[in-house]
Formats: structure tokens, sequence, C-alpha cells
């Protein structure tokens, strides 16, 4: 039974006077209503399943945002309303909370040093990836190399903005605050004051804080394909872990393919190599120089050289350009714009990039399987490309049949956007292809009904300087808004335009869809 | 040339690998691994620096400096440079000097030019005149050391090479943990990245992306030269010939780019193979598909196309060329006894691969020439190569006739082209352009000065004696930016023997020459003709947004005068007159700012859109007859609406090629792109592919 839609509580450009009706979120009957938090740039959902004796049940995935991307300047909620506002509705009782990877914009809003937010909520279980799992070792190796890269790459960033590269060590900071949680300037301040640890972040702390209350008994790490999980408290809805996988090697996915005996090596490698060639220490340094030491000169003491000193003040810049060129001379041999000090640094770049995606494809992906219409809801977190490509590695037995991933994804009627809506986070093809991608989800019965959610604050990631963020990526809202029929959550916008020739399911969706400032909120009947 | 014993040695010859120190330890390749590069004889001071080169081996990562080896050393003299190693600083700088230099050898034998770098863009800071200038730069840069990462690049901001080197970590059959691997110790990858330097120095426009081919050239052409750069090393040349039996359709070394490095990688194969590659771990040959072009836009994807084209047609005429060889080794069956062939044979098809392989790759930087200025396609550059073989090879059809089949085959063809005869596929020559085009204007009156009717001997009289009075008469007005306004300028021969900056020189003043006759010259009344937008025949029509001189009028930047050899119907040699033109327009994101940018009002001269969008023309002019051989516009004037709009949507589409989860537009506007820091459009491109 739909309830009536609510007038849009918002209009353009106007701040709401009244905030969304405080008071319990209930479940439907049937199915399952939930609500997409409009919290930023990041992600952040409450779902409210039926459970036994009509009681409601409710799941939190993720909650976090980029800093900035929120709050009243793009007519969005801010973190303190979204905390509110889950408390309200569920009366400070979350039967589950999920979090999907270690990234600021998935868990900075359950804790801060001075906002611990989530502290006054009782939780009654927590799932995490096995990538969290203190007692997997393929978990702690990827840990321990994620803390080595991540300071490998802080330290390639320190000396780029030492060098002046004030833009490209902006580039990396953007990519670093994922990882720490924090603006790295602020992290390297407290660092240096109190030799901190970067795995002691911020992140760190807010999933920390989950397992705490839920309690080691409740906290589950989840290996896909393993079994039909259920959700504490709801007996007829089914759960099926697709990613991440439990291999080193498509986590990081920076191999090509056909290079199985290269386990996690890309990335890795790269930023080790790197990371000890910013080592302070010079042990660090001279154990991984490439030549034999009777092959060099140190370059401070290069230029002095009796033998090869005049080479090298000629041919490397060390005199200061003249203020003026003469067109008419050839270019000098030691000016200095021919100098390469701190080109290599730039690679620090991609290795940043490379951690980003390795997180991001440590995404735990779910679906949640609706008992009478079958009907599936999946949340993917970030996952990208490696992530994608390994959810067909495995299937789950239910009695006779087997259920596949494939058959999964044609159920979908609604599908949480990876990453943003970025690229390689929502992988496009064909049905016929044989790696997972959008044109398998949505067949069947109910495949008109399917609905994409997008968390992205467009115009906050525009803003991110040279180059901008480009979320969603035009290529792949387009193919999303073609195959919902308009039917696509963006967390940056209110209205919801109906295509030129809606559907005639169009009504129905407007009838499950409710709209306010803090939240999309959108019923999925089980019929 | 005298043999007295005092006078210096013609060559230099120097050790270098074959294609990578892998070779070394694999028995099948030991023989060939090593080879010496015979170079022309040049004073050489530490570094190696020379005429062209300067190797500076500064590691900034390892905060060291690799001191410079002295080929002049008479200890190194004597045995052809110092002994392959991969230990060896010195020895890399050796290797990279040598391998750069069979490259730049190679440009220089097929254009019959010497090879200039581009020059540096002296920003206004900077500049005398307080605007953007250039200067020249004699020698390439080259780091053998530049780089921790799986990268090498050319940069055309440093006018460099850098090399990069990383360790192995993997454990395999082709990799041991914790060795190192140089990029500059791979022939393929120093031969690849001098050839972007080499190509930036003669189309610098190329390095603009302005359709999803021009990416792809660059780093096909590249490939291209490094890959038939294998074929002129005798010694490897007959190993691999006599190990494929002659075929050059089955995996070969011969085929393949950077070994060492595509196994590093975790690839477990070359990075790049022209002739096919691994298909659930067999090698197997790639079948030509003429749908291939369609399902890419990454730059190495498509460029992979062009290379697998123009090596079809290297097949296709090293099969004709040698049929009557395997005709007799096989008794007139054609097909050859099993086991291995006679060395005789393998001597024999390793001559005929060699000679169809150089015919190849002079064709291909031969084009260079008449390749249209800006925004080049894969089916242009067919129509370039087409052109300069007909010019060069009168009277020999079958490389383009291999050439035109094998692109065919690859589904590459020109846009908007009737037939892929050589006849069609051939530029146009100027008497046939303006058969066509609505002829010459002389002012704003647009009179016209050779009409149809007019007789043809009579048309052709008068564009003699207009191409005359560029190349005999001072050219008289300047522009007010012109360093050299007021006085008077002559065209002044290229002189091949003097030193490079002279060169250099001469081809500025001569660029300066050729814009005095085609704006305020005798050149003028055919610049319509050629595609370019002079003046407002419309002044109401005409786009604002198109870049502007002192008087209003829309300007043109002759952007390069050079020579082009042809061979005449008796055989000898001649000397073309290669003029490039382009003209420029801002370009927008948005088509309504387009548009409203496009009406008015004028705009600042300093003042840029999102992106700049050129246009222009080639003219070839044959020199002895005083006609315009070839004329090569680009698809649309400056004017052309509907060809910016491609270049728009190409800047504002999806990019597989660089996207990653943050960026994934083409698009940077010129804004962006002058303060974002790193500024090198093949580093991105060159970086060990991820996803």
């Amino acid at each position: 039974m739909a309830r009536k839609p609510q007038s849009r509580t918002r209009k353009t450009g106007r701040r709401p006077t009244a905030r969304p009706a405080a008071g319990r979120m209930r479940a439907p009957k049937s199915g399952v209503i939930l609500r997409m938090y409009r919290l930023g740039h990041g992600d952040c959902f409450l779902l409210a399943f039926r459970g036994a004796r009509a009681k409601p049940v409710y799941v939190l995935i993720d909650c976090g945002f980029k800093p900035g991307s929120n709050g009243p300047d793009y007519q969005l909620g801010t973190i303190e309303q979204v905390v509110d506002d889950i408390k309200a509705a569920t009366g400070r009782r979350l039967d589950l909370v999920i979090v999907t990877h270690e990234h600021e914009d998935h868990v900075n809003g359950f804790w801060k040093p001075d906002m611990p937010y989530f502290a006054d909520f009782e939780i009654g279980a927590a799932w995490f990836a096995w990538t969290e799992n203190p007692e997997d070792p393929l978990a702690n190796e990827l840990r321990r190399r994620h803390g080595d890269q991540l300071l490998g790459v802080v330290a390639a960033r320190n000396r780029l903005a030492a060098a002046g590269a004030d833009a490209a060590a902006a580039r990396v900071d953007g990519l670093l605050a994922f990882e720490l949680g924090v603006e790295p300037a602020q992290f390297l301040a407290e660092a240096t004051a109190r030799k901190k640890d970067p795995r002691a972040s911020v992140n760190q702390q807010g999933m920390k804080l989950i397992k705490d209350k839920a309690g080691s008994r409740n906290t589950r790490y989840i290996i896909p394909h393993q079994e039909i999980m259920r959700i504490p408290g709801v007996d007829d809805v089914r759960v099926f872990a697709l990613g991440p996988p439990h291999r080193a090697d498509l986590l990081a996915d920076t191999d090509p393919q056909g290079a199985e005996s290269f386990a996690g090596n890309g990335a890795g490698a790269r930023v080790s190599f790197l990371a000890a060639a910013t080592a302070s220490d010079a042990r660090g340094a001279q154990q991984i120089r490439p030549f034999a030491e009777r092959f060099s000169r140190p370059i401070g003491e290069a230029f002095d050289d009796p033998e090869h000193g005049a080479f090298l003040s000629a041919r490397y810049g060390v005199a200061a350009d003249a203020a003026q060129v003469d067109l008419g001379a050839e270019s000098a041999s030691n000016a200095a714009w021919r100098r390469i000090d701190h080109d290599w640094l730039h690679s620090a770049e991609a290795l940043a990039l490379g951690i980003n995606r390795g997180i991001n494809n440590t995404s735990l992906v779910l679906a949640f399987e609706l008992p009478e219409s079958n009907k599936v809801l999946l949340f993917v977190g970030d996952a990208q490309r490696g992530n994608w490509r390994s959810w067909t590695e495995g299937g789950w037995q239910d009695g006779e049949k087997t259920i596949t991933v494939r058959d999964l994804m044609s159920r979908t009627v609604l599908y949480k956007v990876g990453h943003h809506g970025s690229h390689g986070a929502t992988l496009l093809g064909t049905e016929q292809d044989d790696d997972p991608n959008l044109s398998w989800m949505g067949h069947g019965k109910y495949g008109g009904e399917f609905v994409a959610m997008i968390t992205a604050v467009s115009k906050w990631a525009q803003s991110i300087p040279k180059p901008p963020w480009i979320h969603p990526l035009p290529s792949i809202k387009a193919a999303l808004i073609k195959k919902c029929g308009g039917r696509v959550f963006q967390t940056d916008t209110a209205e919801l335009a109906a295509p030129q020739a809606p559907d005639a399911g169009w009504d129905d969706f407007i009838q499950r869809t409710r709209i306010s400032d803090l939240y999309f909120e959108y019923e999925v009947h089980d019929r | 040339m005298s043999t007295t014993s005092s006078s210096v040695p013609p060559h230099r010859r120097l050790r270098v690998y074959a294609f990578d120190p892998s070779l070394a330890l694999r028995l099948k390749t030991v023989p060939i691994h090593e080879i010496t590069i015979r170079l022309p004889w040049e004073d050489l001071e530490p570094g190696p620096a020379g005429e062209y080169i300067e190797v500076v081996d500064v590691d900034p990562a390892s905060g060291v400096v690799y001191p410079p080896v002295n080929l002049n050393d008479p200890n190194v003299l004597a045995q052809d440079g110092l002994r392959p190693s991969e230990g060896n600083p010195q020895f890399h700088q050796q290797m990279v000097y040598a391998v750069a230099m069979a490259t730049i050898g190679q440009f220089e034998r097929a254009l019959g030019r010497v090879a200039l770098w581009a020059p540096r863009r002296v920003p206004p800071s900077e500049s005398p005149t307080r605007q953007w200038q250039i200067q020249f730069v004699r020698r390439l840069r080259i780091y053998p050391h530049a780089l921790r990462d799986q990268n090498a690049y050319y940069s055309p901001d440093k006018k460099a090479l850098l090399f990069g080197y990383f360790p192995v970590l993997g454990k395999d059959a082709d990799n041991t943990p914790g060795n190192t691997v140089f990029t500059c110790l791979s022939h393929d990858i120093v031969a690849h990245e001098a050839t972007h330097a080499l190509l930036d120095g003669i189309h610098p426009r190329f390095t603009e992306p302005s359709n999803p081919d021009v990416r792809a050239f660059h780093e096909a052409f590249a490939d291209l030269v490094a890959l038939f750069q294998h074929f002129s090393y005798p010694g490897v040349l007959r190993d691999q010939i006599a190990r494929t039996r002659g075929d050059m359709s089955s995996e070969s070394l011969l085929g393949q780019l950077a070994q060492q490095f595509g196994r590093a990688t975790g690839r477990g194969s070359a990075l790049r193979d022209a002739l096919g590659g691994p298909v659930n771990g067999v090698w197997e040959r790639r079948k030509p598909d003429p749908r291939a072009l369609e399902k890419t836009t990454k730059p190495h994807d498509r460029g992979a196309i062009l290379v697998a084209a123009v090596f079809g047609a290297f097949r296709l005429l090293y099969a004709m060329r040698t049929a009557d060889l395997l005709r007799i080794a096989s008794q007139g069956l054609g097909k050859l006894p099993a086991g291995d062939i006679s060395p005789d044979l393998a001597n024999r098809l390793a001559e005929e691969a060699a000679r169809s392989a150089q015919a190849v790759l002079q064709m291909c930087v031969r084009a260079l020439d008449y390749c249209p200025p800006v925004n080049i396609t894969f089916g242009e550059y067919l129509r370039a190569i087409v052109t300069a073989d007909v010019n060069f090879n009168p009277d020999d059809d079958f490389a383009r006739v291999a050439m035109i089949e094998s692109f065919r085959e690859w589904g590459i063809f020109p846009r908007g082209i009737r037939s892929m005869s050589i006849e069609a596929l051939t530029w146009p020559s100027g008497a046939e352009v303006f058969a066509d085009a609505p002829i010459g204007t002389d002012g704003p009156a647009g009179r016209s000065i050779v009409s149809r009717s007019q007789d043809v001997e009579g048309a052709a009289r008068a564009i003699e004696a207009d191409i005359l009075a560029l190349f005999d008469e001072q050219q008289a007005d300047g522009d007010e930016s012109d360093p050299s306004a007021g006085q008077p300028l002559r065209l002044s021969k290229w002189d091949l023997d003097t030193d490079r900056h002279e060169v250099w020189n001469n081809m500025q003043r001569n660029r300066r020459a050729v814009w005095r006759w085609l704006v305020h010259g005798k050149g003028r009344k055919y610049a319509r003709a050629f595609g370019l937008v002079l003046e407002d025949l419309d002044p109401a029509k005409l786009q604002q947004t198109i870049y502007r001189n002192d008087w209003g009028d829309p300007s043109i930047e002759v952007h390069s005068v050079r020579t082009a050899l042809r061979r005449d119907s008796r055989g000898a040699i001649q000397t073309d007159l290669v003029i490039e033109v382009t003209q420029r327009r801002r370009g927008f994101f948005e088509r309504e700012e387009q548009e409203s940018a496009d009406r008015g009002p004028a705009f600042d001269p300093e003042q840029d859109g999102d992106f700049k969008f050129r246009a222009g023309c080639t003219i070839v002019i044959d020199t002895t007859r005083n006609a315009f051989r070839h004329v090569i516009p680009t698809p649309g004037t400056i004017a052309d609406d509907d060809e910016l709009d491609r270049v728009r949507a190409f800047l504002t589409q999806a990019d597989d090629s660089s996207a990653n989860a943050f960026s994934g537009l083409r698009r940077r506007s010129l804004r962006a792109a002058r303060d974002g820091g790193l500024n090198e459009p093949f580093a991105l491109l060159h970086q060990h592919e991820e996803d």
C-alpha cells in the first residue's frame, strides 16, 4: 500500500523551513523502504525491512561524505541533520551496519575526534568485507602494503610541495584525503606532532566504533560466494555477497590480462620503490640505487667534481637563465627549463590513484533479494573493474538449483551506482558479454521498475581544481537514464525529470518516491 | 672523399643490445642479442654530446649523477664502444646515443634534409618582444635514468627524452625478483621516443589531439620506425628469417616491440606485436579486421591498427618480391620442404626483406611532408603515403598498391573519397583544385582573376608568374609583429650543407617571406582555393572567434617552409617546396557559448577560448615548373562550423585512453591546462596502462 506522496519540501534556491517529518521509519508490509541520504559527495543509505512481529529492522549502509560537498551551499543536508534523522527514524537502534570499504566518503560520518556521531547508537551487528578481518593473512598483507604505499605517496607529496609543484601536490592531496580521512595537510601536522601512523586514520577510527558497538561476536567479515546470508531479525530476505574477490591480484587490478603470475604487483611494486626513494634514511635510499656506487657521484658534489664538474655545469643548468632570451642565439644547454629535478615525483599521482583504486576494489558488494517477487537490490560500494569482473567467479547452491550472478543481476530493480558514477565503476557492455555489466541488470517481469542511485554532487566535484572530477561521467549517466527510463536519483538533483514519454510505470514510481532536502525515500514493493 | 690516413673516419661503430638485455639470457637469441651500429662520424664530447643529441645522466630520484661516457677514449673507440652491460650506466649512455642517432639517420635519409627539433616556445615573460617567440634548440636532451616508473616519454616542453627504470618483483619464467628493468636499454623504446621527438620537429601540432587519430598516429608512427629499424640490422634479420623460414606472418622478434618491458610488466609477451599476440597462451596471427577501428578510441589500440596496416603492406610487398625465390627453392611448388632453409636462401630473403622494409619505412617518413598541417587522420595519412610515393617512385606502383590493399583490409580510408584508386588518393594539384573551387579573389571585391572559361594554358602561365614572384622578388610588406618589418625579404634556398642553426634561421626567414607573399603579395588570390580565410567576404557572417591580426582580418600563420624530394620522369631528384599554413579559432565546450562568441563582439587578441580549433593547408610547390603540385587542405576552413563541432564533440566526449575514476573526460580547457602543473602529453599516454 502506497502512502500519499508528500509535497516536495523544497523549491529551488530556497532553504526549506519545514524539516522532514521526524518520526520512526516504518517498514512497508511487503518489501523494503530505503532512504538515500543527500549527505553530499558520499554514501549513506538507511533501509527498513519488515522483521518478526512486523517490527522494522534497520540496516545502515555506509555513512560518509567529502567535506565541503554538502550543506546549504548545495541545498543538501549536513552530517548533523542526517545523524539526527537516523536517530529519529530508528530510535537509535541499528540492527545492522554495513561498511563497504575504508574511504572517507563512506565512513567519515561515523566518527570524528570531537564528534563521535554514532556514539549513542545501539548497533546489533556489523558486516565488513574480508579485507577488514584481522585474522585473515591476505587481508593483513594488503593492509600492510596499503600502509607502506601511503607512506611512500605522503613522502613524495611532501617533496612535490617542497619543490613548489603545488598543482601536482594538490592533486595528490585530493586522492590522499580518501585514504587518510582528513585533509593531508592536517594529517601531516598531526603526524609530525605525534608520530602518527597513516593507518590510525579517521577512517579506521570510525570503523572501529562500529566494530566495538556490534561486538566481535556480531561482527562479520564476508568472503563472497560462500553462503546465502540473512539479515539478523529478518527471516525471509536473502543476501548474496558478490565481491570483493578473496584474491590479491584482482583487488589491485593493476595487471593486464593473462598475468596470473603477477599477483598484486603493479602499483604495490611501484609505490614501494618510490617509497624507498623518498625514505628519509640514507640506507633505504642506498639499497635501491640502480648502480654500484663507483659509477655515481652524489648530485650535490658532482658539480665540483674535477673531472666531470665542467660537463655538468655546461649541460645541466646551474647558471640562472638570463631574464631575457636572445632569440637569435640557440637555446643554452644549461638552461633551467631543461632540468628534470622533479619530473620523477609526478609518478606519485599515478600511484595515489592506484592506491585509491585498490581500496575501491575492496568494496563489499551485496545483493538483497526480496522473498516473494525475488526482486534484487544491488549495492556495489565503489567497486571498480577488477571487482566487477570477479563477481562471476562463484555462485550459490540453493537446494537443487544454482543461483548465478547473472541471475541476480537480471532481477535487479535497484542499483546503487558505483563510485559516484565514475569511469570504470559501472561497466557498460551488452547482455551477451561474459563480464558483468549494466546490461545484465533489470530484466524480467520487474525490469521496468529498474532505478539507479548516484551518490554524487557534480558541481562540487567540478570545483576540484586541475583537473576537476567528472562525477558522474556523462556517458555513464546517459546510459543509466536510458536504462532506467529516467528513474535515476542523484544526490544533488531534487527534481526527478520525467522523460518526454514516461512509461506506464512512471506514476507508480512517483507514488513510491518522496524527496526532501535530506534524503530520497523510495519503496520497493515485494510483489 | 679523400682516403688519406689523416682524414676522419666515415663511421663510428658502437655496440648496443639488438632488442634489450633479456635476449642475452635466452639460448635461442644469445647469438643475436648484441649488434654493432654504424653511425656517421661526428665530433663527440663526453655525454655523449654531438650535433643532434646530448645525453645527460642525472638520476634525481637516487640523488646522483652518472659521469658521462667519453666515446673518443681510444680504449673505447678501439673496441666499438663499451661492452653491453646492464650494470654500467656509461653503456646505457652509449646505447641511447647510438639508437637515437640511427633513428635520426633513417629520417634524414628518407627526407633528404637535416633533422630539426621542435623549437623552444619562449614565453612572453622572457621574450624581448613580450610575445610568444620561438628559439632554436640544437640538441635533443636524453636522460637515461630520469624516472622511477614503468614509463618513458618525450617531453615537448623540455625537448628531452626521459627514461624510467623499475624493479621486477614478480617471479615467473620470465622474471627474477629484484632485477631492474631499464627502459633506456630497450632498442625499441629508445627508437620510439626518438621518433616522437623527430615527428614533433616536423609537425608540432600533431601533439594536439583534435580527433581520435592524432594521438594514435604519433604512437603508431613511432612504433613503425622502431619496428622497421629491426630490418636494418643484417645479423638479426638473417637469424629471424632462417628461424621463421622466411614466413613474415609467423611469430618473430622482428614484429615485436619491447620484449623485456612487456614481460616485466606482467604481459607475458612483448609490449606490442604488429603481427599478432597470445590467444589463450598460444601466439596467433592477427587477421585484418575492417571494423577494428570502429571498436576502439584508445590511442594505443588505434595506433596498433595503423601499424598492422603498414606492416601488412610490407608483408604483401615482401611476398611479391620473394615469390620467385620460393619457386626456385621449392622446384616450382611454391612450398618449401620441411626443415631449415638453406643459408643462401635465408640471405637472399633477408636482403629482400631489408629492401622492402626500407621502401615501406621511407614511404611512411616521406609521407610526413604530404600531410595536412593539423588534425591528421589515418585516411589522410594513407593519401600522404600514396602521394609521397607517386612523387618519389613515379614508375613503380607496387608499393603503393600494397599499401592501399592493406589499408583497405584494415578499414582505413579517407573521409569523402570517391574511390580507393591511386589517382583518387593522390592529393590534387593546384590545377585540379582551381578547376573545382571558386578561384581566387583579389581583395574584398571578390574579383575573379582566373575563371573557368579562361584557357588552361593562360591560367597556368598566370600561376607560374605568381609563383616566380615568390622565388625571385623581394617580399616587401611586413607585419607589425615581424622583427624584420620594413626590410625586404627574399625566399632563400634551403642549404643542406650549412650549420643546422643557419638552416633553421633560413626557414624562419622563408616563413616570413611566404607569409608576405600570401597575405600581401601575389599569392593572396589563391588563398581561398587553398581553404584559407583571409578576409570577410561577408563581414557580418565571419565568426568573431577566429583569431585576427592587428587590422581585424583573420590571421594566418605560415607554420613551416621546407623542402621535399621528388624524382622526375627521367629519374633525376628534384626539390619541391612544402608550405604549411594554419589559422586558429577560439573553440568553446558549450555550443551556446560558441554561438554567442561567434557573433561578437571582437575578442581581445590575448583572449583564448576553451580550446583552439585549427584549420589550414599544406601547399607543395613544384620549383622546376613553378606550379602548385599538391594542395592538401584540412577538411574544412577555419570558418567551418561543422568541423569545429566535430573537434568539440571529440574533446568533450569520454576519454577511454586516459580516463580514471576521477577525470574521465578529454576536455581540458586552455586555461586549466596552462596552470595545471605537469604538461607532458606523452607521460600519461605512456604510463604502463592500468585499469
